[in-house]
């Protein structure tokens, strides 16, 4: 177990060292890979292959390119901000307090949400094994689980983490090793090297280039996640150095898992994109081509896994960001309430818990749009406030132009297209969100005209 | 505070207003949503408030800007 430190605090910044300092730069990956949820990939591959005509290991490369330039964006923010808060604080400290607010105000809807999915997501996996028992008492199961893990503390939490994630990349690797085995004797491609798994110009010369970049936009959600490390960055080790090297590890680790996994599914079976039963079950039928019918059970099961890893992490990560909203008087005091012997943000973990419970009602799309609208308008603006900060205010004193005006801007106009290639659904609930948190904003400081209390604080 | 304000209703309409223009013009964009498993709000009713959401928050921010402004130029 990790030594505690208490030598790095975070008084600069106004703020008291109160939650545990416990996480090195393993955990953190570990933590990042949870919330991004690894076996992923396997969901979204059959959708994404009838789009681009099985090109999806190459819609990957395109979203991770997209990502890296956000990844970076964070590493440079959290290296001048290693507080709770992500974007909240970024923001708010580098451009503006009141946007500050609305940017964490949209990608709280992100964070709040996305363990709600994963309960509805786990609930409608495992409903197939086990028919008898209703989806109710599975949710209920699993926000109350993992509430309670995260109650008792960010240790608990990291190393819940760490086992889902190693069950969930053992899955991987045993798929990658019994897809080569099929690849090296003969069947599906027949070839372990084959340019058509990546690239085919017949194909493209066909549909053109515009599916794989609508292949993109829908990849780029499977990387949803990575950002999530930087709400522990009061809990992490070193935060300046190693919350912004675990963020591009996780977001270039979990590229290549994706990338290599999506391109043996491809040569498993060239043409399977025209013959999946449904787009969803794409992966899962090339899985039972590959290997067994009864794999496909532990496969259901594995995803399950992932879920459960996620919404824990997920879970964790919106507790911090409430709790850092909370201790700034942008949202009620107890918010900020810390347990004094287990150093979690109690208040806020019980108020993501009943959140989770919510998984009961909405429907999946509802919640899947309202994450990717908050995702997306979170990180346009993680990457504005690189420019804010470094460009503008300090004058390249850190790095050069290229890295504080041209990537950051390269990453904002990046994941302004994505969002823009949202459903009209989406943007319709994302923006109903958005102007609740306008109107309070306003109500809350007289009309722009004071200050959100922590910058009155610091003033 | 004439600066938050103004930046509040940049950011408000670098996002928001480009959709809320095309949403006025392509009028066969489909809204519907689907708010809960056995609820739906029909793109007829979706639209309208959307469009009356997204314009009703940027009036409100450019008289908000506006006052601002105003009562700035009397300060001095």
């Amino acid at each position: 177990m990790p030594q505690e430190e208490t030598d790095i605090t975070v008084d600069r910044f106004g703020y008291k060292q109160e939650l545990r300092r416990v996480l090195p730069l393993s955990f953190l990956v570990f933590y990042g890979l949870a919330y991004l949820c690894p076996v992923t990939v396997y969901s979204t591959f059959g959708l994404v292959a009838q789009q681009t005509h099985g090109m999806v290991a190459l819609s990957y490369i395109f979203a991770l390119i997209g990502m890296v330039f956000t990844a970076y964006a964070y590493m440079r923010m959290v290296r001048a901000y290693p507080i709770a808060g992500s974007v909240y604080s970024y923001v708010q400290r580098s451009i503006n307090p009141h946007l500050g607010f609305l940017a964490g105000w949209a990608i709280l809807m992100d964070y709040m949400l996305l363990p709600m999915i994963n309960y509805m997501l786990a609930a409608i996996f495992i409903k197939p094994v086990l028919p008898s028992v209703p989806a109710w008492i599975w949710i209920v199961g699993l926000v109350a689980t993992v509430t309670v893990v995260n109650y008792i503390g960010i240790n608990l939490t990291a190393w819940a983490s760490n086992i889902l994630i190693i069950i969930q990349m053992a899955f991987v690797a045993a798929f990658m090793i019994v897809a080569v085995y099929y690849l090296a004797h003969g069947h599906g491609a027949g070839t372990l090297f084959d340019i058509k798994g990546i690239y085919n110009a017949a194909e493209i010369a066909k549909m053109g280039w515009s599916p794989l970049f609508l292949g993109a936009s829908v990849l780029v959600l499977s990387f949803l996640g990575f950002d999530g490390i930087t709400t522990v960055a009061e809990e992490a080790i070193d935060p300046e150095k190693n919350v912004g090297k675990a963020i591009m590890i996780t977001c270039l680790g979990a590229g290549f898992i994706f990338i290599v996994v999506a391109y043996l599914l491809q040569l498993a079976w060239p043409d399977g994109w025209l013959h999946f039963k449904t787009p969803d079950s794409g992966a899962w039928e090339i899985i039972v081509r590959v290997t067994a019918d009864w794999v496909g059970v532990f496969f259901t099961i594995i995803y399950v896994i992932g879920c459960f890893a996620s919404a824990m992490a997920s879970s964790n990560s919106a507790a911090r960001l409430l709790f850092g909203m909370g201790r700034d008087g942008v949202l009620p005091k107890p918010f900020a309430r810390v347990h004094p012997k287990l150093k979690t943000p109690t208040f806020a973990i019980i108020v993501m818990g009943i959140i989770g419970l919510t998984a009961l009602g909405p429907s999946l799309a509802l919640a899947a749009s309202l994450i990717n609208f908050g995702a997306l308008a979170g990180f346009t603006m993680v990457n504005l406030s690189v420019i804010a900060h470094y460009y503008h205010r300090h004058k390249n004193v850190v790095g050069s132009t290229l890295t504080n005006l041209i990537v950051p801007l390269i990453g904002a106009v990046v994941c302004y297209i994505i969002w823009w290639s949202l459903s009209p659904a989406s943007k319709c609930l994302g923006f109903t969100w958005l102007a609740i948190g306008v109107i309070m904003l306003a109500f809350k400081t007289s009309y722009y005209t004071e200050l959100p209390p922590e910058m009155k604080f610091e003033e | 505070m004439i600066n938050s304000s103004f930046k509040v209703l940049v950011y408000w309409c670098a996002f928001a207003l480009p959709f809320g223009i095309y949403t006025l013009i392509a009028k066969n964009v489909d809204f519907t949503l689907a708010l809960g498993n056995a609820y739906t709000l029909p793109s007829a009713i979706a639209r309208p408030a959307f469009l009356a959401i997204v314009f009703g928050v940027t009036a409100l921010l450019v008289i908000v800007t506006f006052l601002a402004k105003s009562a700035q130029s009397n300060k001095r």
